[in-house]
């Protein structure tokens, strides 16, 4: 299951000492090594200047100029690893209004209330207010074909606070959450690692209700399924044969997948060998190509 | 609009260069010129063959150019370029956009109800009393361009039951205030900013309101100057958290702000 921590020191770190501890002594590929990283991220938490320094900074910088770290309404990157392995990221969660058409915009605007996992995994903890409340469920993911639509046996796990100085890890393609609004304005610090093969795997949006996959997260590889689409409408006499090789060789099936159904629009020539070309694909990616 | 490290798609680059110099500041003829030029030069065609010889290289392939809705190619200050998936649905909600632009159809089937804006309408204070005007329905020819004036126009695309992708080069926001009607009334649902960093400097005020103190007062007050009014706002309610025997001396000023809302806030607050 998702997993809890409550690492107590009393000691602090600066976000450059944190970094330089992860990169020296956490493996990327090993969850119990991440985890291991909560001590470390516990005594950044105890260190009560720093994401002030940081957002002082940031408000002084000129008007107009260049200004770096937040990169959405909620977030802002603190710093990252020389190999890009490891980052930092403060985000910062607004309470919303408690009921009618405004509460709802602000919760899908905030991506409050939407299931989903991450194809990395990542270790969080609370900075400063209640925290907001996250139902955690599961799922295996060896199980899972990774189409909409598809029934994915959901396990309820546990609702969980982020309150201040409490861990959570969250396992990657494992672990599905939902957050709630916090009561009051929360902060949290999160410790994202990405892994090599982060841009082959979908992140998953689900309908816990109903026990299935919804959607996708438009993490890099859905981006990726986007532009190739496009690749169907949008091509001159090249194109073909680059979607062909696409088809062929990439790591991805759902990339190869929405390569055949755009080398079928790009050439609807082709459109026999793209049948055939589908033949080593999964059955429902298969069934969708023929629709 | 995601921010680019490299601004420009390579395969855009000349074209851009070339238009960035005849054309430094956004005019909607120039900019029909621009997406002309691009489209039937194939440059765009270009661009899409490029990503799919990177992705072809390199399985890892993260490109910078994809978005959710297709691919932006050029993010400069001056002109944003995109190339954009037309939703298959009229959308229940219609929104202003805040910068001018100029629209073209990469395929056939691109439809769009057109609305205007009330002549008079005060931009920034949300009326709830204020209706769009529709203006007509029509086809989006195939390489014709299309212009769509910020703080006028309201264009709603559609493709009902086809995939179909328009490109728009956009101008910097000219107005700071999305609208956003609701379809069935064509009334207002709400007015929020088109500046993502106003977003992100409420933010940081909101930290600095919890995790700040009367240290931070000078920071603060920069933004009681700030031309957002939801920033104005936000900067005095901060300084009022934190060091509230100045925020009583800023409240003064802004009984004569220039928003009708803060103005009454204001004068509430000293009463």
């Amino acid at each position: 299951m998702a997993i809890t921590l409550f690492p107590e020191t009393t000691e602090q770190m600066t976000p450059v000492e944190f970094l330089d501890h992860v990169a020296r002594n956490v493996d990327p590929y090993s969850d119990e090594s991440i985890m291991s990283a909560s001590h470390a991220l516990a005594k950044l938490a105890r260190n009560r200047s720093f994401l002030v320094d940081f957002v002082n900074s940031y408000l002084l910088a000129e008007a107009g100029g260049p200004r770096s770290g937040f990169y959405s309404m909620q977030s802002a990157l603190l710093g990252q690893t020389d190999d890009g392995v490891f980052k930092l990221r403060a985000n910062f969660w607004a309470p919303v209004r408690t009921s009618g058409r405004a509460a709802r915009d602000e919760a899908a605007l905030l991506s409050y209330e939407l299931a989903h996992d991450h194809n990395f995994p990542f270790l969080t903890i609370g900075y400063f207010g209640p925290g907001y409340d996250t139902l955690i469920y599961e799922y295996d993911k060896s199980t899972v074909a990774g189409y909409e639509g598809e029934r994915v046996e959901l396990r309820f796990l546990e609702k969980a606070r982020l309150e201040v100085n409490k861990v959570l890890f969250f396992r990657p393609s494992t672990d599905i959450h939902i957050q709630l609004p916090p009561k009051s304005f929360s902060i949290s610090l999160n410790l994202l690692v990405h892994r090599k093969d982060n841009p082959l795997i979908p992140q998953y949006v689900f309908d816990v209700e109903r026990g299935n996959i919804a959607g996708f997260v438009d993490s890099i590889d859905n981006l990726r399924i986007k532009f190739l689409q496009l690749a169907g409408h949008v091509f001159d006499a090249d194109t073909p044969d680059l979607l062909r090789e696409i088809a062929k060789t990439h790591r991805c099936v759902r990339t190869r997948q929405m390569a055949l159904r755009s080398l079928a629009l790009a050439s609807p020539e082709a459109k026999e060998q793209v049948m055939a070309m589908a033949k080593d694909l999964p059955e429902h990616l298969r069934a969708e190509l023929r629709t | 609009m995601k921010i680019l490290n490299s601004p420009v798609h390579p395969c855009i680059a000349d074209a851009f260069t070339h238009f960035a110099r005849s054309s430094p500041h956004f005019s909607i003829d120039a900019a029909a010129e621009f997406i002309e030029s691009v489209v039937t030069g194939g440059q765009i065609r270009d661009a899409v063959n490029h990503e799919l010889r990177t992705t072809l290289a390199n399985n890892l392939y993260e490109s910078p150019f994809w978005t959710t809705r297709g691919l932006v190619l050029v993010a400069a200050p001056s002109l944003i370029l995109a190339v954009d998936k037309v939703p298959a649905h009229q959308s229940r909600v219609l929104s202003s956009l805040s910068q001018d632009a100029v629209v073209m159809s990469l395929t056939e089937g691109v439809h769009y109800d057109r609305y205007a804006m009330p002549a008079d309408t005060r931009l920034d204070v949300l009326d709830p009393d204020v209706q769009l005007v529709m203006n007509g329905h029509a086809m989006l020819d195939r390489g014709t361009p299309l212009a769509v004036r910020a703080e006028v126009d309201v264009i709603d695309f559609y493709a009902p039951g086809e995939q179909r992708y328009l490109v728009k080069a956009m101008s910097p926001v000219r107005l700071d205030f999305t609208w956003s009607f609701d379809r069935t009334s064509l009334k207002p649902w709400n007015i929020s900013g088109a500046h993502l960093l106003d977003d992100q400097i409420m933010t940081a005020l909101e930290a600095l309101e919890h995790l700040g103190g009367v240290e931070h007062a000078g920071t603060i007050e920069h933004y009681l100057d700030a031309r957002s009014h939801h920033v104005r706002w936000k900067a005095l309610q901060t300084l009022n958290a934190v060091a509230p025997e100045r925020a009583l001396l800023a409240f003064d000023r802004f009984l004569t702000d220039p928003h009708p809302h803060i103005r009454k806030a204001a004068s509430e607050a000293l009463n």
